[in-house]
């Protein structure tokens, strides 16, 4: 019964490998040098790079193209190491930030001082005596100045990638605490009290032994109609006011063959609440509790109470027993109660609330409020 | 079927369990029902008053639980002999050192309350009631498939500690125990089992030689070739064992 379209839902968890976009990082390549670009043509147009502007745009835009060029094989280093931790990503960018500012700034050199140099840059020069002293210095000095635009990029770029894994982090993690959230909701649903079944089936059996036929055709029925609706439903579902309390009535008749002598039950629903929306089985853990903390400990007989009612639009119910408060337990502390905070809060967020209530000496009931919703009318029902 | 009538008090919660002993019990000749109770301290007002040999006793109840009933029986001279009959196995291991002649599960078939029957009648043959008992645990009782069974302390060749569990090493078996190794070795007859780590009981017997590993730890070698490693803190006393 468990396996019937119950395969684990994989496409919710990420299995591809946590890094940047690779659109995110050519674009942010793009992007620095596009601010290089558009910031020196705008210092050139306030002048104080001198004249010939459309010479200089020319030069500048090849110089871009090979920037990009060269930081590209910087991003392609970075994506093989991938994973690794960030020391190892940012010292190899430090290192490798060394050789490509030195060809940027080779290059640079020649597009601006070999082809055809412009007057300033000739001048510049020609202080030196020693033309390849000179050539040299003046590429080191702007591969100085480049490898902190270098490393500045390769910076930005690990920190979008360390960002990318923590994202992808996150989302396995939430991926994977839904998937164990459903597992267990259906592990609680499928667990049969153990406790239940064993003295349900001893009483099954004394009744036939004692040849009472009658009342064991009808505990039979009972706990095939209760196992059926309990193991068939899907546990995330909502079902009618009326329905969850005629399985709690199934159940309680059950509890009423082995406690004949005390167990009470009260139910007060009001008519109209009958089609309220309830998520399937929400009472079920609170009406066992109210069995075994309740009647089952009690030397006298115990009333279980279910109640309904209505309060600006949202939904309350209530289910209490007067049993003895047991020393040493804390009310409301228990599995059944988390299992029923956490249902009521996937379910409808902040809107529900699971409050417990203890008399002085005797008495323990839980309030559930939830929003009041009306079951649509299912075809064919 | 031999032996004597045994005076037998039936406990339950449940009036359908109770009426379901009853009419299993009928055919042996050798239970005679003196009475019937539904809670704890009714059983134990009983027990005082009607002198049963035997109790068929339920565990989950309300007021005093069945341990706790077996455990204020203790007192009784001559103790009754304890039936447990109960729906889980969960109590069996919460009980593992109560001394009961059976375990038996609900819904109880007759083949195995006779079996319990039979039994009952070896350990009062084996044990005359005035013997003294031994302070160390003799038997304990642990979940088995769909049984509790009973086994005897000097059989344990090994424990293994696993978190809060322990698992218990008889023979060819193993049962885990929700039981921590120290409260075992406690109740372990020293002069049988040793305890050589943290996680580790060996019974002596089986200890064929302590071996010096090359790493500088000790360890305990059984006759099967397994080794296990010797905890620091147990150091003396396998030094002592060694030697003898």
């Amino acid at each position: 019964m468990m396996n019937e379209g119950q395969q684990p839902r994989q496409d919710s968890v990420s299995d591809s490998p946590p890094g940047v976009d690779r659109r995110l990082a050519l674009g942010s390549i793009l992007g620095f040098w596009l601010f290089y670009f558009l910031t020196n043509t705008l210092r050139s147009l306030l002048g104080w790079l001198g004249k010939n502007q459309l010479d200089m745009l020319e030069r500048r835009a090849v110089v871009t193209c090979f920037g990009i060029v060269l930081v590209y094989l910087l991003y392609r280093i970075l994506r093989r190491l991938e994973g690794r931790s960030t020391q190892i990503l940012v010292g190899t960018a430090f290192v490798a930030a060394i050789p490509i500012s030195l060809a940027y700034a080779a290059l640079n050199f020649v597009a601006f001082y070999v082809i055809s140099p412009v007057m300033a840059q000739h001048e510049e020069l020609s202080h030196f005596a020693n033309h390849y002293v000179a050539s040299f210095l003046l590429i080191v000095d702007v591969a100085l100045n480049w490898y902190f635009f270098v490393v500045a990029w390769a910076v930005f770029y690990i920190a979008l990638s360390y960002a990318a894994r923590v994202r992808h982090a996150e989302r396995n993690e939430a991926a994977y605490r839904a998937e164990a959230k459903t597992a267990e909701l259906r592990a609680l649903r499928y667990q049969i009290n153990p406790h239940f079944l064993f003295n349900t089936l001893n009483s099954l059996s004394s009744l036939i032994l004692c040849r009472r036929y009658d009342e064991s055709e009808r505990m039979i029925l009972n706990l095939a109609n209760f196992f059926r609706s309990s193991l068939t439903s899907e546990p995330t579902d909502d079902i009618t006011l009326a329905d969850e309390i005629a399985l709690q009535q199934l159940y309680l008749e059950i509890e009423k063959t082995r406690f004949p002598d005390r167990l009470a039950v009260k139910i007060d629903i009001p008519a109209e609440l009958g089609d309220a929306a309830v998520p399937g089985f929400i009472l079920q853990p609170l009406v066992e509790n109210a069995i075994k903390y309740g009647v089952s400990r009690a030397l006298r007989p115990v009333t279980i109470g279910i109640r309904a009612h209505t309060e600006a639009d949202q939904l309350h119910l209530s289910v209490e027993d007067d049993g003895d408060r047991i020393e040493g337990t804390v009310p409301g502390t228990g599995v059944g109660l988390d299992n029923i905070r956490n249902r009521l809060a996937a379910r409808f967020g902040a809107r529900a609330r699971c409050a417990v209530e203890t008399g002085a000496t005797r008495g323990f009931r839980v309030d559930l409020t939830m929003p009041l919703l009306r079951a649509a009318p299912m075809a064919g029902q | 079927m031999n032996g004597r009538v045994h005076k037998t008090l039936i406990v339950d919660d449940e009036p359908l369990a109770i009426e379901r002993l009853q009419i299993l019990c009928a055919p042996h000749s050798q239970l005679r029902i003196v009475g019937t109770a539904s809670d704890g301290n009714s059983a134990l007002r009983l027990v005082e008053a009607l002198r049963p040999d035997l109790l068929l006793l339920d565990i989950s109840m309300p007021g005093l639980d069945g341990l706790q009933v077996a455990r204020a029986c203790d007192g009784q001279s001559p103790r009754p002999a304890v039936i447990f009959v109960t729906a889980c196995d969960q109590f069996a291991v919460a009980a593992f050192d109560v001394a009961a002649v059976d375990y038996l599960m609900k819904p109880v078939t007759p083949e195995r309350l006779e079996r319990a029957v039979d039994r009952l009648a070896c350990v009062q043959a084996a044990q005359p009631s005035h013997a003294v008992p031994s302070p160390w645990l003799e038997e304990f009782w642990v979940p088995h498939r769909n049984e509790v069974i009973r086994v005897a302390a000097a059989d344990i060749e090994l424990v293994e500690a696993e978190r809060d569990y322990m698992r218990i090493h008889v023979g060819p078996r193993a049962f885990l125990l929700h039981q921590t190794i120290g409260a075992l070795e406690q109740k372990l007859d020293p002069t049988l089992f040793v305890r050589i780590h943290r996680s580790t009981i060996l019974r002596r017997d089986l200890i064929s030689a302590f071996e010096h590993e090359a790493s500088g730890s000790w360890s305990a070698r059984l006759p099967d070739g397994r080794r296990f490693r010797v905890g620091a803190t147990y150091l003396a006393k396998a030094r002592e064992m060694a030697a003898r």
